[in-house]
């Protein structure tokens, strides 16, 4: 769907127009945002700067011909840094130096900054201290309502019933069933996805 | 990323060297002398610049001491031909943009190990080039191809400017330019810089063709200087332009370095071997003390990983 691997079959159609997705680049020209699961290994760039890591996916809007505008990027990181309460003395800190919670705000962070239509979010939490983990939640409430699609992949029952509107359950690679808010159970999330009858 | 630490211990070690040559050997000081060596070391510089970035991005080029050698050869048999030198400088350094556009398709798009492509084409380019020679030296170069034309009083001061404007505008570019913060990720983080959106084979391809690019120029500059172009130029030069970027601090991993460094890691090896002679030890110990001194930057690194990865892991 990022456009990391070529997809199998089925089509991405985006606010009702079908849309070609080959790259990570293409997908945020889309307006497609995601935030790996492994941010230590996909997420964070951690010998670069806070700020450099939160501009990585917009460089566009902070630079005029390729030109970085460091005070623009300097700008842009900081407001997310309060927006999402990053704990950190100065947005030129690398990256490197943040705890885990605090690593994933800015992973976050990277991906608001492209302002996406749709936000995915691949096990969000994970790894992360609990206070950092509700706070995470209650960005990803607050951007839902402002109208961003939000895909969170979790394997942690608990957050997948606390936070969907709508749960598709996947068993080895294809969609065993889909379940709405109130239909969502531990009980049924766990049938479908070991396969047994509902 | 972390500041100018490396850079300091690098220009302390440059300053501890100028010291005791003032006392014992003033006469390295000569104007003579230091032009000599800065034209000397001219390659390494302009080639080290492009290996930074090489470097940077996480991969590594082996090939550039054969392309030096075939972008020489192929300066001198366009000026042969009848060409101007400019015309004949700029094939040459096509034909470096060429080789080093080979070297980064493979790697970047083929997605071969750098190690494995560049010394593919260190040994097919350095032996393509002795079968296409038969190993004869090009000689009988026009008159105007000598210091480019220009006097020999000039030709120092304006390849000065040269690598000077070079070095100034990739560090500045590394610095400031999106494609430079590119450079940075994709050597750092590479899955994270692709699914930040940044096409890390497109950065890691242009690296290796500027690389390719500059050792198309360091070759032009170099051979004007003399009246023929030996067919086996730059042997070993790969090492000396790897140590001195190494030296400078730029990590080996790739992601984290400056030019700064580059530039004082080529001073630093470049001025180590002739204060040697003018110290009066023997000059057989010049590659050992290179050895140590590159050895000594590669356990700093080591040591201040290791710290930098507690200090992360703690936090």
């Amino acid at each position: 769907m990022f456009g990391l691997t070529p997809p199998d079959a089925g089509e991405i159609v985006l606010s009702g127009e079908p849309a070609q997705i080959g790259s990570p680049a293409d997908a945020i020209a889309h307006g497609i945002g995601y935030v790996p699961e492994d941010r230590r290994q996909h997420g964070v760039v951690l010998e670069l700067p806070i700020a450099a890591n939160i501009s990585l996916s917009s460089l566009d809007r902070v630079s005029r011909h390729g030109l970085i505008d460091g005070a623009e990027e300097d700008a842009l990181a900081q407001q997310y840094v309060d927006r999402l309460r990053v704990k950190t003395p100065s947005v030129s800190a690398a990256a490197g130096t943040l705890s885990g919670g605090n690593q994933q705000k800015v992973a976050l962070a990277r991906w608001l900054a492209t302002d996406p239509k749709v936000l995915i979010l691949d096990e969000p939490t994970q790894g992360v201290d609990v206070g950092s983990k509700s706070e995470i939640h209650s960005i990803m409430m607050d951007l839902a309502a402002s109208g961003m699609a939000i895909v969170m992949i979790s394997s942690e029952l608990p957050e997948v019933l606390g936070m969907s509107d709508r749960v598709m359950v996947m068993k080895s690679g294809t969609i065993a069933g889909e379940l709405s808010r109130a239909e969502a159970t531990q009980e049924k999330i766990l049938n479908l996805a070991l396969g047994h009858a509902v | 990323m972390r500041r100018y630490g490396r850079e300091l211990s690098v220009a302390a070690s440059i300053l501890l060297l100028a010291l005791v040559l003032a006392f014992l050997a003033p006469g390295y000081f000569s104007g003579e002398n230091l032009a000599d060596l800065f034209l000397a070391n001219m390659p390494v510089l302009l080639i080290a610049l492009g290996m930074t970035m090489v470097i940077l991005t996480g991969q590594i080029d082996i090939s550039v001491g054969s392309m030096f050698a075939v972008c020489g050869i192929v300066a001198g048999a366009l000026a042969k031909l009848g060409l101007p030198i400019l015309a004949a400088g700029a094939g040459a350094i096509v034909a470096g943009i060429a080789m080093g556009a080979v070297n980064g398709a493979l790697v970047a798009y083929v997605r071969m190990p750098s190690i494995v492509v560049t010394l593919a084409t260190m040994v097919a380019l350095r032996d393509g080039l002795r079968w296409a020679t038969q190993g004869a030296w090009v000689s009988d170069l026009p008159p105007d191809f000598q210091w480019l034309g220009l006097s020999q009083e000039v030709y120092p001061i304006l390849i000065a400017c040269t690598a000077i404007a070079f070095a100034a505008a990739i560090a500045w570019g590394l610095r400031n330019l999106a494609g430079g913060r590119a450079v940075y990720a994709t050597g750092s983080n590479a899955s994270a810089a692709l699914l930040a959106g940044i096409d890390t084979s497109f950065y890691t391809f242009t690296v290796f063709a500027i690389t390719g690019a500059l050792a198309g120029l360091a070759a032009v500059l170099n051979s004007v200087r003399f009246n023929q172009i030996p067919s086996n130029a730059g042997l070993g030069l790969e090492m000396k332009v790897i140590a001195a970027v190494v030296v400078g601090g730029t990590a080996i991993t790739g992601g984290s370095g400056s030019i700064a460094g580059t530039v004082l890691g080529v001073i630093l090896l470049g001025a180590i071997g002739p204060a040697l002679t003018f110290l009066g030890v023997s000059a057989y110990w010049e590659r050992a003390l290179q050895g140590a001194i590159i050895l000594a930057a590669v356990v700093a690194e080591a040591i201040r990983e290791r710290a930098e990865k507690q200090v992360v892991s703690r936090a």
